[in-house]
């Protein structure tokens, strides 16, 4: 009896406890996502303070909106590729720090730098490097004879895009590499010193004992790179803000232009839905598949 | 490792911080309101002196506030004006974006606010502004203006400078090769090959102008348009825009890019790169706003003194030359809390004396004829008054409140021709059925 109630008692005081986080989140978290939801079956504008519920106009609107189309296959493109651009040269970057050279711990640290950075500042220091007239980067280049005139290369809608990768694998690269690293220096050494004995050959070594182990630590880097590149803004907003023609636009930068230079917050709001729905799918699938990398480690 | 972590973690509790700190600076202004005057709570009248908020544009680079509202204030010493400051024009979405987010929002901090003229109609028809038609004397200035501030037949707007697209040239470049000043297009092409040709100069580009996915791009396409005889709204405020004038201003624009004259970075220029390659000397024709005139002229940051001259846009074959109107003008919020002064204010700033100081300090174009009578004004730019009749002949973008999102459309779509990833006809037809459905909301 006495028992119980100490138990019911203790939930008590357990649930004041989590009472306020419960109420922070509700009110930073559910209430905006709600709210959005909300938004998106209106024609609510900054412009009129009457709004009418129109269902699913805005979704209808929104599947013939050419540059909605644009912006969408932009958003997946980025995603797709500059995660996979990082996850292949931080797995690389990762390698080379696991070796015991010296100085390793000032390589490590520096490695960090990019990722430090304050992503509007790296976007405009990546604007002066790629720019067109004075930038480093068609100077060398034009130095290694690899282009003969100085290219454009944010103004081209071709190269723009890329452009934006590179600068977003140049800052974030950093952050996979350092997860990676993390995981491969808690394999245990006994495990490579059996692989010696057994004369196994050192490309077998990775391919067989370090990709494997530091597999799962890998999804996870992915998962959280993708899910943060996916609602991509600050970069392209000071890099490129979007153009030309729509070329770096993507579904944040093409949202807040909705919302807050032409003032449809509810066709916006629709835009953000769409956007946090594919997120959401985007992290099921790499989840399930991050469950089913620890399953087959643990041995299934 | 672990300590890295932890390094890194009490690295983003310091961030959050430094931005939970930054984010309180935005909130004060508060503080100055309405302070009772010890002279007037002596006397016992209702004089009480007021603080009003203005948010104006700078100047392209030049402060001139500050002693215009040093002057106002002495003579006006029953009210204070708290200046807040905003980017220049070139910035104007940021700039629009900010003042339909404090407006909206209800709040009374903002009396006086510069705007540009494009969006009058949008701020008017949202009722953000004050009508101004009891407090300004209309004969006073041009009628062209007077009508794109009225909004469904009330004045929205005290009106302050009227700017537009226009032509610079090298006039040394010109007399050397005894080239005329085009008139139309080809001209414009032809002269502007055949000099870079003769110059040898491979710096040297034919015609520079705004081809940056901004609000500028919109204000030259819409001078190419008009001056091949098309439009993008009527005055029904229905879509025009599909006509062959359009895929005539929308194929040459296209075609200064791929035949040379005009550089391919410029689909990244806005108004001051363009300039600052002009004023470099590397450019034959340039086309922007009256600021770079007093740009041009100044020994210490131009290359070209003396050497430029200024015209009236080209215009196609058969068609009449177009010049977009810009500028920006004063409105009074709604919701201010102190009208009569904020009206006054605005009366001041747009009076016959302080146009004069605009137009002599920043050759801004006064939308007071009288102005243009000034002798000294005469002498040091004399480009205002022969030119008057460009600032009077402007055309205005659409007259919409929805004119934001045209504009995005035009940006992105004319953006997208430029760069050769969308078909002229296509983008035609495309913008065609995004103004209808934009219109049709």
């Amino acid at each position: 009896m006495t028992n119980s109630r100490r138990q019911r008692k203790s939930a008590l005081i357990g649930y004041l406890f989590i009472a306020p986080s419960i109420a922070i989140l509700a009110a930073v978290g559910f209430y905006p996502v709600l709210k959005t939801l909300s938004l998106s079956f209106y024609d609510a504008s900054f412009l009129d303070s009457a709004s009418r519920f129109i269902g699913l106009d805005n979704y209808k609107r929104l599947l013939n909106d050419v540059w909605f189309k644009i912006s969408y296959r932009n958003t997946w493109g980025f995603t797709a590729l500059s995660v996979a651009l990082e996850t292949a040269i931080g797995l690389g970057i990762a390698v080379l720090l696991d070796k015991n050279i010296s100085g390793r711990k000032w390589v490590r640290a520096s490695v960090l730098i990019p990722w430090a950075i304050p992503t509007v500042i790296s976007a405009s220091m990546w604007q002066w490097l790629f720019n067109a007239d004075f930038g480093l980067i068609n100077y060398l280049l034009e130095r290694l004879g690899v282009i003969s005139s100085s290219h454009n290369w944010l103004a081209d809608s071709g190269s723009a895009m890329w452009a934006v990768i590179v600068a977003d694998v140049w800052k974030t690269t950093p952050f996979m590499a350092l997860i990676v690293l993390a995981a491969m220096q808690t394999i245990p050494e006994d495990i490579y010193e059996a692989a010696d004995i057994d004369g196994v050959r050192p490309g077998q070594r990775f391919m067989r004992i370090t990709l494997p182990m530091v597999f799962p630590a890998l999804l996870t880097a992915f998962l959280l790179r993708a899910l943060d590149a996916f609602r991509v803004f600050d970069l392209v907003y000071v890099l490129t803000g979007g153009g030309p023609a729509n070329s770096t636009e993507v579904l944040s930068s093409y949202a807040y232009k909705t919302i807050f230079s032409s003032a449809q917050v509810g066709y916006g709001a629709a835009m953000a839905t769409v956007m946090a729905l594919s997120v959401l799918v985007l992290a099921l699938v790499l989840q399930m598949l991050q469950r089913r990398a620890y399953a087959r480690i643990e041995g299934r | 490792m672990k300590s890295l972590g932890k390094r890194l973690v009490g690295g983003m509790a310091a961030a959050a911080v430094a931005a939970a700190v930054l984010g309180g600076c935005g909130q004060k202004g508060e503080t100055g309101d309405a302070v009772q005057s010890a002279s007037a709570s002596q006397s016992g009248g209702a004089e009480e002196k007021v603080t009003i908020r203005f948010t104006g544009i700078k100047t392209f680079g030049e402060d001139s506030w500050t002693e215009l509202v040093k002057e106002f204030e002495a003579q006006n010493p029953d009210i204070e004006v708290d200046v807040h400051q905003l980017p220049p024009p070139s910035m104007s979405t940021e700039i629009h974006q900010y003042l339909v987010t404090a407006l909206s929002s209800g709040e009374a901090d903002i009396d006086v606010f510069t705007g540009d003229v494009v969006w009058v109609p949008e701020f008017a028809s949202a009722g953000w502004t004050e009508p101004m038609d009891a407090y300004v004397e209309k004969d006073q200035y041009y009628p062209g203006v007077i009508e794109a501030l009225t909004y469904q037949g009330q004045l929205a707007a005290m009106p302050w400078y009227v700017d537009g697209g226009m032509l610079y040239y090298r006039k040394d470049l010109l007399e050397k090769y005894g080239q005329a000043v085009p008139q139309t297009w080809d001209e414009l092409v032809k002269t502007a090959q055949f000099i870079v040709e003769k110059e040898q100069n491979p710096k040297l580009h034919g015609f520079l102008w705004q081809g940056k996915q901004a609000e500028v791009l919109v204000c030259d396409f819409v001078e190419f348009l008009t001056s091949a005889g098309g439009a993008v709204v009527d005055e029904n405020e229905e879509s025009v825009i599909d006509s062959p004038a359009t895929e005539k201003a929308l194929a040459f624009m296209k075609s200064t890019l791929d035949s040379g004259i005009s550089p391919k970075s410029l689909l990244s220029y806005d108004e001051e790169p363009s300039r600052t390659i002009f004023t470099d000397g590397n450019a034959v024709f340039l086309r922007n706003w009256s600021y770079v005139w007093n740009v041009a002229q100044d020994e210490a940051g131009s290359k070209v003194a003396g050497k430029v001259g200024v015209a009236p846009l080209p215009a196609f074959e058969g068609g009449k030359s177009a010049s977009t109107m810009g500028g920006y003008q004063f409105m009074v919020a709604q919701n201010s809390k102190h009208k009569e002064a904020a009206v006054k204010f605005a009366q001041f700033l747009s009076s016959k004396e302080s146009q004069l100081y605009f137009a002599k300090k920043m050759a801004f174009s006064p939308t007071r004829p009288s102005v243009l009578e000034d002798e000294d004004l005469k002498r040091n730019a004399p480009f205002l008054t022969e030119l008057s009749e460009v600032f009077n002949g402007t055309v205005a973008r659409p007259i919409t409140p929805k004119y934001p999102q045209i504009s995005l459309k035009l940006q992105a779509a004319v953006s997208a021709v430029l760069s050769g990833s969308l078909h002229v006809d296509r983008a035609t037809k495309q913008l065609d059925e995004e103004i209808r459905a934009i219109l049709n909301q």
